[in-house]
């Protein structure tokens, strides 16, 4: 079990690539897995019940919104779409993270005194 | 993505079952496609599953926990949903009701006036019926005691007893307490500015059964209930308003109360009056009550009235068994009427004991006649709502074709009325505060209203009737407005030209107009019994009379003094220029009456009659002329009946009647008395007159003069017929009767028409109050056929035009009209005739000499009705002969 610093770093992590996941349009369940599996590598190693578990925590913040539809393959499937206050948080959520990212690499790539 | 709601409306149905079904749905479908995934990277079907669980992590963990967030979410978010739509709703109707803000003020107002008169009775009826008196703890457990006894054949059930049947009682296992107690009247001060005080005699125990706390100072303890104990006091909490300024200072001051001085130890909470209603002024312990030393182990003085609380667990029935054989055991050696007595063991409200009053059952009446003002003022605002929706069914055909649905249109206009039904409610309160007031005060002005009518349950009530009636009166038009034609409601701007009568709106006319013919027929009745009540031939004349009583200090003047006392006062108010005539009497009409043994000449034993007696009055010449009562044969009394002369008596006719029915009284011999009396002739014939009620049976009574009987003679009242009536009339009597003797405690002076009011106040407040409330509903009524005969009118433009147009003149049109409202109302007094013909059976015991079918009270409502109708439907009809043909064609 990851500590529970790392895990709210996770989770607040984790929102955002799913809020990214779905930037560009809809995307089921599994779509959402599927996706962050590939962008990442596989490397989170992070149960996919989690991941649910993020999504409809996600969808009751109201950051996204569900509705069941038709999979490509003609099965019934709950799509997830962001919302106007999903896309808001996004962005916030990026620029911070953009901010951090290049605070650390400032610090790392700073050249000896 | 649209209204979550509206896309999942079939997912609509709350509840765990379907969270957890669209969660397990959901994980199935990933499962599935992460199993396939893996069987395109080369694993069997088994492994591929496998793999897939071992991903997903604990399946079953997971399944539960999103399922339960999952309802939980959509349950607050349909809470949300719920509370927008009627937070939407309720601003809605506000809108509306702004808009047409005079058609809101008459719906709020009929509402207030059916709300507010069943508020009133029903904040009455809680006070005197339901609710038990204030400050009392667990009252259910507190009862009154009764003894039910058999005599003269008859039985007879009084809360009356004696000290030593209370006594009986205190060792009683089923009891967890007994007390005690006697109402009085005490004066309190001297001279002019002396009172009457209400004051009740009361046990130590009293206090401590009831359970209530002093609001300053102590309570009684058993120290201060012995003969001898200094005398201590407690005030009732409005009296020490009145008389001390509410200073706490009373407390440890003395209170001077008839021979008596006691001190002023506690104060009582607001309100508190005992077990009954009435107001106390001060309580007093029982054993400093004058008498005590006679009547704390006499079987014979019945003058208190005991109470008991229950030991918790135990039946009354259990109890009252136990007290029967107590005070049957108690009174093993006393007279043969008791020996079979059994104890009673009743509610702690007298009103719904034995011998509830009359006041009761007409409060009762007047709670069933406003609940049909609140039906004809529902039957009205449904009317109106009714209209209404006529009105606006071109707003009501958009909003359905925009996609509202029929459930959540009728939610709105049943919101609507809702909110009508509340600004009603807030009327209503003021209506049942100020109605309760005047009811309480006229029927029964001794209770003790300080608390006010208008209590917490009495609030609750209202609102409750008022939502009720907001929804009832609602429902029907909300339903109806929501089925409307879309095609036609858009088409055809509003006013429809299609006319369709409503049937509802003529049905609510009818009802209407019956229940208003049923409450003006009641009305009626009691008039007619208040008039013949009034006009009743009471003997004597009432009219300017006055009796007055004079209170000496107790223990001043002897008897002799007294009768001195009396004469004195006498000649003074003699000699008053107003003053026509004045007499002293032994006993004063609707107060007292005494009987003695008597024989009669010729008879070997007395004839009876249920009224009792013969009642004997003993009075100084004058009487008779004072009392305008007539002398039919023979003579009077005069100056010259006095000791030495031939001993004289005037017998009323019905006694003569009686006693000797074939022959003539005047002459005969009446024996008057104890030991072998002499002869008393009867020397006059007086016409009959009331005793003691207004409607009472037959009366046998005698008279004899003061001044032949010394012995029996002790002056309680002389009367007084003066010229003329009024305030000043009374104060001068009343002083010049205190200047006549200085050592005078108090003096009263009322008009006999005071004592005799009480037995007229049923039917006055019966007639009263359905007068009032039948003028009501037909005002309501009246109003409500203007309305929906001038909406015809509106609405029938076209049809009248077009009748206009092909030479119909203006009266046949006005004739038209009025003849469509008096048919409605014909066929509602019709429907009102016959149920208050059936409901008048029940309402015979309340009337006096006036039959429930009395033909002309129903002739003049039938006709006052028609008179309304015409003039309600005549405004309207006017408007007809107004509408220009072309006009009103071109409309469509």
């Amino acid at each position: 079990m990851p500590q529970s610093d790392d895990l709210n770093l996770l989770r607040g992590t984790l929102d955002l690539l799913i809020l990214k996941a779905v930037a560009h349009g809809p995307r089921h369940g599994y779509g959402v897995v599927r996706w962050i599996a590939e962008q990442t590598e596989d490397e989170l190693q992070i149960e996919d019940g989690a991941l649910y578990t993020a999504l409809h925590r996600l969808e009751r913040r109201g950051l996204l919104s569900s509705k069941w539809g038709m999979s490509a393959a003609q099965r019934r499937a709950k799509f997830y779409t962001m919302t106007a206050k999903g896309r808001r948080q996004l962005e916030k959520s990026e620029s911070t993270w953009n901010r951090y990212a290049a605070a650390v690499s400032n610090v790392l790539t700073a050249k000896p005194e | 993505m649209g209204d979550y709601n509206d896309s999942n409306r079939t997912r609509r149905v709350a509840g765990e079952r379907s969270a957890r079904v669209e969660v397990d749905e959901e994980i199935r479908f990933h499962l599935h496609m992460m199993t396939a995934f893996y069987v395109r990277q080369g694993m069997t079907k088994d492994d591929a599953r496998r793999a897939a669980e071992k991903r997903f992590g604990n399946t079953d963990r997971y399944r539960k926990n999103l399922a339960h967030a999952h309802h939980r979410s959509k349950r607050r978010l349909a809470v949300l949903t719920a509370i927008g739509h009627l937070r939407e709703d309720f601003r809605f109707a506000f809108r509306n009701a702004r808009r047409s803000w005079g058609f809101t003020l008459g719906i709020a107002l009929t509402i207030a006036l059916g709300v507010g008169a069943n508020a009133t009775m029903y904040g009455i009826i809680d006070r005197i019926l339901l609710a038990p008196p204030p400050h009392i703890q667990q009252p259910e457990q507190v009862k009154r005691i009764y003894v039910q006894r058999a005599f003269l054949g008859n039985t007879v059930v009084s809360s009356y007893i004696t000290h030593p049947d209370y006594r009986d009682w205190t060792v009683a296992e089923s009891f967890q307490s007994v007390a005690a107690l006697a109402r009085s009247a005490r004066t309190l001060g001297h001279g002019e500015e002396a009172q009457r005080v209400q004051t009740v005699f009361a046990t130590a125990s009293l206090f401590p059964l009831l359970g209530v706390t002093p609001y300053r100072g102590r309570l009684f303890v058993p120290e201060d209930d012995v003969i001898g104990a200094t005398p201590v006091a407690v005030l009732g909490h409005e009296f020490w308003r009145r008389e001390f300024g509410a200073s706490y200072d009373a407390i440890g001051q003395m209170i001077d109360l008839g021979p008596d001085r006691f001190i002023i130890v506690g104060i009582a909470p607001r309100g508190f009056t005992g077990v009954d209603l009435e107001r106390v002024d001060v309580w007093l312990p029982l054993h400093s009550e004058n008498d005590a030393e006679r009547w704390e182990d006499h079987r014979g003085y019945y003058w208190i009235q005991s109470i008991a609380r229950l030991r918790p667990g135990i039946e009354p029935g259990v109890a009252a068994a136990e007290a029967t054989a107590l005070h049957r055991a108690g009174r093993a050696e006393s007279r043969n009427y008791d020996r079979d007595a059994s104890v009673i063991v009743a509610p702690i409200m007298a009103a719904s004991g034995p011998n509830a009053s009359d006041a009761f059952t007409v409060a009762r009446w007047l709670a069933g006649v406003s609940i049909i003002v609140l039906i004809i003022a529902c039957a009205n605002v449904a009317n109106l709502l009714l209209a209404q929706g006529v009105h606006r069914r071109r707003e009501i055909a958009i909003r359905l074709a925009l996609g509202v649905s029929r459930a959540r249109l009728v939610r709105q206009l049943l919101t609507g009325s809702l909110l009508f039904a509340m600004l009603g409610a807030v009327g209503a309160v003021a209506i049942a505060k100020l109605g309760g007031d005047l009811v309480g005060s006229v029927l029964m002005p001794n209770v003790d209203w300080s608390l006010g009518v208008v209590s917490g349950r009495v609030l609750v009530f209202t609102l409750a009737v008022a939502a009720l009636t907001g929804l009832a009166a609602g429902l029907v038009p909300a339903t109806q407005s929501s089925r409307g034609d879309l095609v036609s409601g858009l088409k055809d701007g509003g006013t429809g030209g299609v006319v369709r009568r409503s049937k509802t709106r003529v049905a609510f006319l009818i009802v209407q107009a019956a229940l208003s013919v049923v409450l003006l027929v009641g009305a009626g009745l009691f008039v007619r019994s208040l008039d013949r009540v009034r006009s009743i031939d009471l003997g004597f004349d009432p009219e300017r009379l006055y009796v007055a009583t004079l209170q000496a200090e107790p223990g001043a003047l002897d008897r002799t003094a007294r009768i001195r006392m009396h004469e004195n006062a006498l000649e003074r108010v003699r000699s008053l220029p107003f003053v026509e005539a004045a007499s002293i009497v032994r006993s004063v009409p609707f107060r007292s009456s005494i009987g003695v043994r008597l024989r009669a000449e010729g008879l070997d034993s007395i004839p009876r009659l249920t009224s009792g007696g013969p009642y004997i009055n003993i009075a100084t010449p004058g009487y008779f002329e004072t009392m305008d009562l007539r002398i039919l044969r023979g003579r009077a009394f005069s100056t010259a009946d006095v000791v030495g002369a031939p001993r004289a008596a005037v017998i009323g006719e019905t006694m003569a009647r009686h006693f000797w029915p074939r022959d003539d009284a005047l002459g005969k011999c009446l024996y008057i008395g104890g030991e072998d009396p002499p002869c008393t002739e009867i020397v006059g014939i007086a016409e009959d007159m009331r005793r003691q009620a207004v409607i009472e049976e037959a009366q046998l009574l005698y008279y004899v003069p003061a001044a032949q009987n010394p012995d029996e003679w002790d002056p309680r009242g002389i009367f007084v017929r003066t010229r003329s009536e009024g305030a000043t009339i009374r104060s001068a009597l009343r002083s010049d009767l205190y200047a006549s003797e200085p050592s005078l405690r108090f003096v009263t002076v009322n008009l006999i028409g005071d004592f005799i009011a009480p037995h007229l106040r049923s039917w006055r407040l019966g007639a009263t109050m359905f007068s009032a409330f039948g003028v009501l509903a037909l005002v309501v009524a009246a109003v409500g056929l203007y309305s929906v005969l001038s909406f015809e009118v509106a609405q029938r433009r076209a049809e009248i035009g077009v009748r206009a147009a092909l030479g119909a003149t203006g009266t046949s049109l006005v004739r038209w009209v009025v003849a469509d409202g008096v048919r409605f109302v014909a066929i509602g007094i019709a429907l009102g005739g016959a149920a208050a013909f059936f409901a008048g059976r029940a309402i015979q015991p309340l009337l006096y000499e006036t039959s429930f079918r009395d033909p002309l009270t129903y002739g003049v409502v039938a006709a006052t009705l028609l008179a309304v109708s015409v003039l309600a439907s005549l405004i309207p009809a006017m408007r007809t002969t107004r509408v220009q043909p072309s006009e009103a064609l071109r409309a469509e």
